[in-house]
């Protein structure tokens, strides 16, 4: 298969005032593949996440999805296609119940009504490890809990491809073990996963494939080990080796 | 001789643990450079150092006296100084009014805005002009003079080249080491790896909110920063 016959991003440009925050990138996932993004601070990854997810519009370049031209869609078009993204700093609606939570995303859109909106909120709420705190409000979880409330709320809209910005910061090392469990999971049924992280070590225990962004271009693409490994990659975080 | 001392420092940001148990070490007279990945936790321990950000738990002891409960101006009068990343002037202040309103709460020493304007003369012909007008890397250097009018016995320094063009970098880096020839005892976040073991006797990594690394400049190599900086070899070891 030809990844760039599921989602793909050719030569994207996006300019914050004078500032070039992406710089022609061009990225391609395979439908059920995941893919790590990673890059300094400023690299650009969450400006691609919000292209890929259509939240933003590029000055230039274009965003397919299953072959179709979807740059001018926006995220809520996006999302019934089968695009979901999570947040990096997870807003739930306190508010509301863990489940409620989740059945705003199962009904997003129409995607799923009545009983079957119900019955897909408590799947992914049981996926993600939430099943016994379906009837907590929102507002009173953990971190931990509410990074897999935001990728809960995600999962509910039916997606084909999964797009999570840096849910792993801030956790310990056994919750970003729980966390793992619960991303592989969903990637373990066909979702495909984009995740930025910067939390190199937590990232490269499920991904095959790592993307470094620097300055708004893509400076290394391929296997893990062979990525980080890469003199420029490691010239991004830390400066120029003398 | 120990002058700073970090015991066992926690720090939060709402649910977020943004510093874990962190303890270290700095003598007078001492160049510590702490370096890690955005989001490790660096700037959080220097502003909790510096009485901007509430330790969860844990001490700061500053020539052995605890200061963790302390307010930051206080701090200041004690003797530590913080450059906060992105600089922070008073934009709407003059380079000399900016270090006026530090010397407020000035301990005694060699620092004043005479001298201060004779070490740092690129100063001079700023002195009266609103500092929201200067160019990033004048800015820095004004904010690091601003930190020094207070003559603190530690200085802090968070990211000083952080979004500066590299001939900036270069005279902000020729600014401190004037300060650096005095034998101020310094304490600093720097992404430039090369440039931290070049200013630094000793680095610290870090990486989620803990030390991994520590040793002095001369040991360190750029390979075993890199290990501890992404954590990877806990992943290898993990699987």
């Amino acid at each position: 298969m030809t990844s760039g016959e599921f989602l793909s991003a050719e030569g994207i440009r996006v300019h914050f005032g004078a500032l070039t925050v992406l710089d022609g990138v061009t990225f391609a996932i395979a439908e059920g593949e995941a893919v790590g993004i990673v890059g300094p601070n400023g690299a650009g990854k969450t400006t691609l996440l919000n292209v890929l997810a259509g939240s933003l519009r590029p000055a230039e370049g274009v965003v397919r999805f299953r072959g179709a031209d979807v740059t001018g869609r926006g995220a809520a078009t996006r999302s019934r296609l089968g695009i979901a993204r999570s947040h990096q700093v997870p807003r739930p609606f306190g508010d509301l119940t863990v489940f409620e939570n989740v059945l705003v995303g199962a009904t997003a859109g129409g995607a799923a009504r009545g009983a079957e909106a119900r019955r897909r909120s408590l799947d992914v709420l049981e996926r993600c490890g939430l099943g016994a705190l379906a009837n907590r409000r929102a507002e009173a979880l953990g971190l931990l809990d509410r990074k897999r409330l935001e990728m809960a709320r995600a999962l509910a809209t039916g997606p084909a491809v999964l797009l999570l910005d840096e849910i792993g910061g801030g956790l310990t090392d056994a919750e970003a073990d729980e966390l793992l469990v619960a991303v592989e999971a969903v990637r373990a049924q066909g979702v495909a996963i984009v995740w930025i992280e910067h939390i190199v070590h937590v990232l490269v225990r499920l991904v095959g494939r790592l993307v470094c962004l620097d300055a708004g271009s893509v400076i290394a693409d391929g296997e893990p080990d062979v990525v980080m490994g890469d003199a420029a990659v490691v010239d991004a975080y830390l400066g120029r080796s003398a | 001789m120990t002058l700073l001392r970090v015991e066992s420092l926690e720090a939060r940001h709402g649910l977020l643990a943004a510093v874990r148990g962190v303890s270290l070490t700095l003598d007078a007279g001492e160049t510590l450079a702490l370096v890690g990945a955005n989001g490790a936790g660096k700037t959080t321990l220097l502003r909790t150092i510096a009485g901007a950000h509430a330790a969860a738990s844990g001490r700061v002891l500053l020539d052995g006296a605890d200061v963790t409960r302390l307010p930051s101006h206080r701090r200041v009068g004690l003797g530590i100084a913080l450059v906060p990343e992105g600089r922070r002037l008073f934009p709407g202040l003059t380079v000399e009014e900016n270090l006026r309103v530090a010397g407020t709460r000035a301990r005694p020493g060699r620092w004043n805005l005479e001298t201060l304007l004779e070490a740092f003369p690129l100063l001079r012909p700023l002195r009266r002009q609103p500092a929201g007008t200067l160019s990033g890397g004048q800015q820095q250097v004004a904010a690091i003079a601003r930190a020094l009018m207070s003559n603190p016995r530690v200085l802090l320094l968070d990211e000083v080249s952080l979004g500066l063009a590299p001939r900036a970098v270069e005279d902000v880096y020729a600014s401190l080491a004037q300060v650096l020839g005095e034998g101020a005892t310094i304490l600093l976040v720097e992404q430039d790896l090369g440039r931290a073991l070049n200013v630094a006797s000793r680095v610290v990594c870090m990486l989620e909110g803990r030390t991994v690394l520590e040793g002095s400049s001369r040991e360190l190599t750029r390979e075993r920063v890199t290990e501890a900086y992404f954590g990877l070899r806990r992943a290898g070891a993990k699987a």
